[in-house]
């Protein structure tokens, strides 16, 4: 069940480097909270717009670089890998998802290879289907989720933290208009 | 009435809980991960990005590893109680951006007598029973299991999920404690 939140946890385990893609500017706030939350609460962070600004923090600072010039940053970064392998830390790169930063990476193969595994694209990775979620449901639980809320409506499941799990992800799929 | 003041003010608090919910559950995970008490790798699963874009909501929980309904944490270093599970469960609704429900649960055993138990904070995503006192829309589970006698239902102030883990985490370790008597907001004058 990985998604984002792992992939990004996972990725921060193994610096030096981490490129997070964003979908819009407005977000890009919310997506350096989001890298922070999920880091080592020890590790101080520090946003920075430039290359020289993140190489400029400790070692085991985690460093979250926002580049004002996407381009620039890629080549910058492609051209000078050996200055980031002492950091126990990671340096987070975000890139606007199809801008040009993102096209400049595919465009440099090396920095591309470098990062492949540390290379987040949160809206490629956090699909939900809620077809198959809900055939899913039926399959672990043998009723459709409304089946299953008429029951907890009626007071027929017990406490286990299994009915709990099955009565939030029945929630989750039954739409708006079900709520009674 | 009081239970009516009080289901007033749960009511507000979903809007109060909506917001960066999965960020301020995670940052007690980190902290009990920090002490010892769990592993790190449940800072990266607790997630909220089980979107359902159809129904418009969303489901933070503890992602499991192979089970689509979550899993529990377990605790470590806890030397009072005996295989000790942590559940955590926030149900958004983004059209209206409000809390719908959650779960933040406890159940293990006391190491001393091996009796089991669980605590469960609950908000209720719509009203059940019979009325407020007898079942407040918030409120915590206290007893053998959800199932067994003795069981109570404790009315509970309008905490969100963060808060409600919050105290959940201050009863096991007092070392958790955000709210600290000799903090500011406490200090008084001698009488």
């Amino acid at each position: 069940m990985r998604d984002s939140v792992n992939a990004i946890w996972s990725a921060l385990q193994q610096p030096p480097l981490v490129v997070v893609l964003y979908d819009d500017y407005g977000l890009l706030e919310s997506a350096q909270e989001e890298v922070a939350s999920i880091a080592n609460p020890s590790w101080p962070v520090r946003r920075v717009s430039t290359v020289e600004d993140a190489l400029s923090t400790s070692a085991d600072t985690l460093a979250l670089l926002a580049p004002v010039d996407e381009v620039a940053t890629i080549e910058e970064l492609d051209g000078g890998r050996d200055r980031f392998v002492e950091r126990a830390v990671p340096v987070v790169v975000f890139l606007l998802r199809g801008g040009a930063g993102e096209r400049a990476l595919t465009q440099a193969p090396s920095l591309l290879s470098w990062v492949r595994g540390n290379l987040i694209d949160p809206s490629a990775q956090d699909p939900f289907d809620p077809d198959a979620a809900r055939e899913e449901f039926i399959r672990h639980a043998g009723r459709t989720p409304e089946e299953w809320l008429m029951m907890r409506r009626r007071g027929e499941l017990d406490g286990s933290p299994e009915s709990l799990g099955l009565t939030y992800r029945a929630l989750l799929l039954e739409g708006p208009d079900d709520l009674a | 009435m009081i239970w009516r003041e009080l289901v007033d003010q749960h009511d507000a608090a979903r809007e109060r809980g909506y917001p960066k919910v999965e960020m301020e559950l995670r940052k007690r995970v980190a902290w009990l991960a920090e002490r010892g008490h769990c592993s790190r790798v449940y800072q990266g699963r607790l997630s909220d990005k089980t979107k359902d874009k159809r129904s418009r909501r969303t489901q933070v929980m503890i992602k499991g590893e192979q089970s689509p309904i979550g899993d529990p944490i377990p605790l470590l270093n806890l030397p009072n109680v005996e295989h000790p599970k942590l559940w955590i469960y926030a149900l958004l609704d983004d059209h209206d951006k409000r809390l719908l429900k959650f779960t933040v649960r406890l159940d293990a055993r006391w190491a001393a007598d091996k009796v089991p138990f669980t605590i469960s904070v609950e908000l209720d995503d719509r009203t059940m029973g019979s009325g407020a006192c007898g079942h407040p829309i918030l409120h915590c589970h206290m007893g053998v299991d959800h199932d067994r006698r003795p069981q109570f239902r404790l009315p509970l102030p309008a905490l969100t999920p963060w808060e409600a883990l919050d105290w959940l985490i201050t009863q096991l370790d007092e070392a958790h404690e955000p709210a600290p008597w000799t903090a500011p907001m406490f200090s008084r004058a001698a009488p």
